[in-house]
């Protein structure tokens, strides 16, 4: 994997995870209404989805890196 | 950059090294055998000793039991909660879809499919689909009543994600079809191979030469799609014709791409095993045949580990001149449960689809039949040409069809020539192959 490309990757991996917060949030100030409740999971469906293009990747050499001396 | 010039759906997933796919498939495996034990009461009990954290490397994976359609069936036959039993991953009230097996090997299997599960096999699709091709130009339609199947709602869900113009096809006959390709101008179908042949043929007694109606790709599913049939289809055609493998229970697990020599698994979304035909206990090698074993690695409302598909796939190597770099299989050659002794002979229909359709242009469909004459197994060939063969073409075709099928299968099939129209024809699992010997099926 090019450098430049994890670097992009990671980028991509933190707007994944602040898509994910906001949508919890968003969903603990809904709770009860289900026009956020149910939009707020399909908002995290596409994330989960996501984590595996993108964030599965930097995870996997976060792991490399961790154990490089 | 125009659609066609993005060769990837996802160009880091798509060109990782081997070591990365694999750390990856570990990671989602513990992942997912974590998930499953603490949410299905099915893993709580099958891996009750079992610690993820424990799994390190594919021999690890190798220890844990295979799991197979009769083991999903006693997981919902009369179990809670109705329909899908200890197998659920998810709470009941979060599963979005009912999907089912077709039945044909027994009681029906209930597949489950949360919000989030049914938008990770989509994404698998959206894959197989950028790779045969299909971009948001084009105008997708699928000639098919879908329903309780799984077939092509992934691949119309799919379309949809990519931006295509999808017609659903469901209630038309094969003229209404034909006669609506024409009028949404279509450029992508999904069909099963025996429909696609059926519209084709339909379509020139229509007076249509269906390589004129502007479809430039096709998308196959539901049957074995062998090297001659795709072939035939993409003459009929005038369009490339893709192939995937997959199914209601593990999704679909490999797919062509532009190159269209052999599948690619979709790594790292799934860990395929290929194990040996004899008692699935070793991987096989590059080039020999091998039983799919397969593991959807993001799918938690259905979680399956280590499944059993029973799908016969010859096994290749890693990497392709489209750049990817996933394992990819060479060919499908059936089921493990089609596969059948005659006489003493290993005989897979497919091989009897591959000749028809390579070398008899003239057979529109075909049936084959294994019976009981006395304690002796007798195979039977029963083909149904065009109205356009002579009597004595037709004479020449069964004197041919018994001898290159007795040097493709080392079996001797009685020929049998049929009425034009008289086999029937299938949009759906075509079922070409009846073994009626334990069936009391004497002749």
């Amino acid at each position: 994997m090019r450098e430049v490309d994890l670097e992009r990757l990671k980028s991509m991996k933190a707007e994944i995870d602040a898509i994910e917060q906001h949508a919890l949030a968003l969903a603990s100030l809904g709770e009860g209404v289900p026009a956020i409740e149910k939009n707020v999971r399909n908002v995290l469906s596409a994330a989960y989805v996501l984590k595996f293009g993108v964030s599965d990747i930097v995870d996997i050499h976060k792991a490399d890196a961790a154990t490089k001396p | 950059m125009g659609p066609r010039d993005r060769k990837y759906w996802n160009p880091y997933l798509e060109t990782l090294s081997r070591d990365e796919i694999l750390a990856i498939q570990l990671n989602r495996f513990r992942d997912l055998l974590g998930y499953a034990k603490t949410h299905s009461v099915f893993y709580r009990d099958r891996y009750r000793d079992i610690d993820p954290a424990h799994i390190k490397t594919i021999e690890d994976i190798r220890k844990l039991p295979l799991i197979d359609k009769m083991d999903l069936r006693k997981a919902q036959d009369g179990k809670e909660p109705f329909p899908f039993g200890e197998i659920l991953g998810v709470p009941p009230e979060e599963v979005s879809l009912f999907r089912q097996t077709s039945g044909t090997t027994g009681k029906p299997v209930y597949v489950s499919e949360s919000w989030e599960s049914w938008q990770w096999r989509v994404e698998v699709w959206c894959h197989i689909l950028w790779m045969a091709g299909f971009r948001e130009t084009d105008r997708v339609f699928v000639p098919f009543g879908y329903n309780v199947y799984v077939a092509f709602w992934e691949g119309h869900c799919a379309a949809e994600k990519l931006g295509c113009m999808v017609v659903p096809g469901g209630a038309l006959d094969t003229k209404g079809r034909i006669n609506k390709i024409i009028e949404v101008k279509a450029t992508g179908l999904l069909n099963t191979p025996t429909y696609g042949l059926h519209m084709a043929e339909e379509a020139e007694k229509m007076g249509l030469k269906p390589s004129e109606l502007g479809v430039k790709r096709m998308m196959c599913a539901g049957e074995p799609l062998p090297h001659a049939t795709r072939k035939k289809l993409e003459a009929a055609w005038g369009a490339e014709v893709y192939d995937h493998i997959g199914g209601t229970e593990p999704c679909a697990w490999a797919a062509m791409c532009g190159q269209r020599n052999g599948l690619h698994i979709m790594e790292p979304f799934f860990l395929v095993e290929f194990l040996d035909l004899k008692d699935q206990t070793r991987e096989v090698e590059k080039g020999e045949l091998g039983i799919a074993v397969v593991t959807p690695l993001g799918r938690r409302s259905f979680p399956l580990i280590r499944f059993n598909t029973n799908d016969v796939v010859k096994k290749s190597g890693d990497g392709c001149a489209c750049g990817r770099t996933s394992v990819m299989i060479d060919e499908v050659s059936g089921r493990a449960d089609d596969l059948r002794k005659i006489r003493g002979v290993l005989f897979t229909p497919v091989s009897v689809e591959e000749l028809v359709r390579a070398e008899f242009p003239e057979v529109v469909e075909y049936e084959i039949v294994v019976k009981k004459r006395g304690v002796m197994d007798e195979i039977s060939l029963r083909v149904e040409p065009s109205g356009e063969v002579s009597q004595s073409g037709l004479k020449d075709m069964a004197k041919r069809l018994s001898e290159r099928l007795k040097i493709r299968t080392n079996l001797t099939f009685l020929i049998d020539v049929a009425e034009p129209g008289a086999l029937p024809r299938y949009t759906l699992k075509a079922k070409r192959f009846r073994d009626l010997r334990g069936e009391g099926g004497t002749a």
